[in-house]
């Protein structure tokens, strides 16, 4: 029989491990911030082969253009970046979407985890020789998956807010416009349809709805949806 | 990375959110016209080779950079309103506890009657930030704190390809270094990864200055 101090050496070895786990829960916050907001800076940079390093590749990564549909498999990042790829030299161009509004959720086994930010960006080109910019307002939903210790991208999928509001549009010139879709070439062709409603963009006469729903305490994958 | 005790894991994740704190801070005085109180609120003030860059044009260095930097600052400014929140954070600690470099993109605005206006006007100031923290008697400090343009001085009632004809501001200070890597938007250049995110890293030899 276990003597009390055994008992007690015995409890604390069980607090120190659910404390160690906690704070790699903790840790995993701090990762996945990190490994989100680099997404964003190697975007701007068009370092998009970076940018699919950043991505586990598995037969079911899958990363959604919102309105256009979703490329999956284990290449499906460097598929998708290779749309702007073709467009060859950057100069000029700067697509920036520094996020914020991150809510963040580790899984209880640690093994995923899912977040939502919103995007709050432009798109800066020269088209014909003339500058020009668009507002480009997003929100991200990404699924996380650590692979041999580190984490990264699962799903990723990028939901329309705010496309195709030139700078130096007047507002309801924009609200009258046609709506801004992204040009998918024929030869990249997507894998699937984006699920029907989740691409909400503002419009005047559409609502907004909760999209993407932001994460909520789960304890292992099987408890959860896929962004 | 040496493996950490429970305590160290604990101790990388509090310091994290104190620097997330500590650009938050920031922000937040510079927007309520603090700037001369930078230096003895947020900056290291033992360290001999502090710096303080403003992107196009130069550093500070020293003790008192911050002091020199925006010393001449006036408070209280009416009308004035310099809005630079810093999102986008990639925060890293060393493995030592001892420093900790982040970036971070500032989303902002001027706001005010500027020296070659008389009336009031607004503009766009975005910038990207490379700063390393140190930590000084136990609290961390911003030790190299680098700001690095991307838009600045968009008139926001301005179109678009105006803003590429106007000249170069010309600033004027007196400052103690020429500036590095200063990348804004232009038409005629390609955006670079700059500054750089921050990787993990052990000690402060092992990685580089903002």
């Amino acid at each position: 029989m276990a003597t009390d101090l055994e008992q007690r050496v015995e409890k604390l070895e069980e607090v120190n491990k659910s404390l160690l786990h906690e704070v790699e829960r903790l840790q995993a916050v701090v990762e996945i911030q990190n490994l989100m907001s680099t997404y964003e800076y190697l975007h701007t940079a068009n370092m998009h082969k970076e940018v699919g390093d950043k991505f586990a590749h598995r037969p079911d990564t899958r990363v959604y253009f919102g309105e256009v549909g979703y490329w999956e498999g284990p290449d499906a990042p460097y598929t998708a970046w290779s749309i702007l790829e073709r467009m060859g030299d950057t100069t000029g161009m700067c697509a920036i979407h520094p996020t914020t509004t991150g809510a963040i959720v580790v899984a209880g086994d640690c093994k995923t985890a899912k977040g939502v930010w919103i995007g709050t960006g432009f798109v800066a080109h020269v088209t014909d020789g003339k500058p020009g910019c668009n507002w480009e307002w997003d929100k991200y939903g990404i699924d996380f998956i650590k692979e041999d210790g580190v984490w990264k991208f699962w799903h990723f999928h990028i939901y329309r807010l705010i496309h195709g509001l030139g700078w130096d549009d007047k507002w309801e010139d924009f609200c009258n416009k046609p709506e801004f879709v992204f040009p998918v070439p024929e030869d990249i062709p997507v894998s699937g349809p984006c699920p029907e409603g989740d691409d909400n963009p503002y419009r005047p006469d559409t609502k907004q709805r909760l999209v993407p729903v932001p994460p909520t305490p789960y304890e292992t994958w099987e408890d959860t949806f896929m962004y | 990375m040496a493996e950490k005790t429970l305590e160290e894991k604990l101790q990388r994740v509090m310091d994290f959110q104190e620097i997330q704190n500590i650009m938050g801070r920031y922000a937040y005085y510079i927007m309520a016209n603090m700037q001369p109180r930078l230096g003895e609120l947020l900056f290291a003030r033992k360290q001999p080779d502090v710096r303080v860059y403003f992107g196009e044009q130069g550093y500070f260095e020293g003790p008192d950079a911050p002091d020199r930097a925006w010393g001449n600052f006036e408070e209280g400014r009416v009308g004035f309103m310099a809005l630079h929140a810093p999102i986008c954070p990639v925060i890293e600690v060393a493995g030592d506890g001892k420093t900790a470099k982040g970036v971070w993109i500032g989303l902002g605005l001027l706001a005010g009657s500027f020296r070659d206006e008389s009336k009031p006007s607004g503009r766009w100031e975005w910038d990207k930030y490379g700063i390393d923290f140190i930590k000084e008697d136990g609290k961390w400090k911003i030790w190299h704190h680098h700001i690095y343009r991307l838009l600045h001085g968009w008139g926001i009632d301005e179109k678009w390809a105006e803003q590429f004809d106007k000249p170069e501001p010309e600033m004027g200070m007196k400052m103690d270094g020429l500036p590095v890597d200063d990348n804004p938007y232009r038409p005629d250049t390609a955006q670079r990864l700059v500054p750089k995110p921050p990787e993990p890293y052990e000690t402060w030899s092992d990685t580089f200055m903002y």
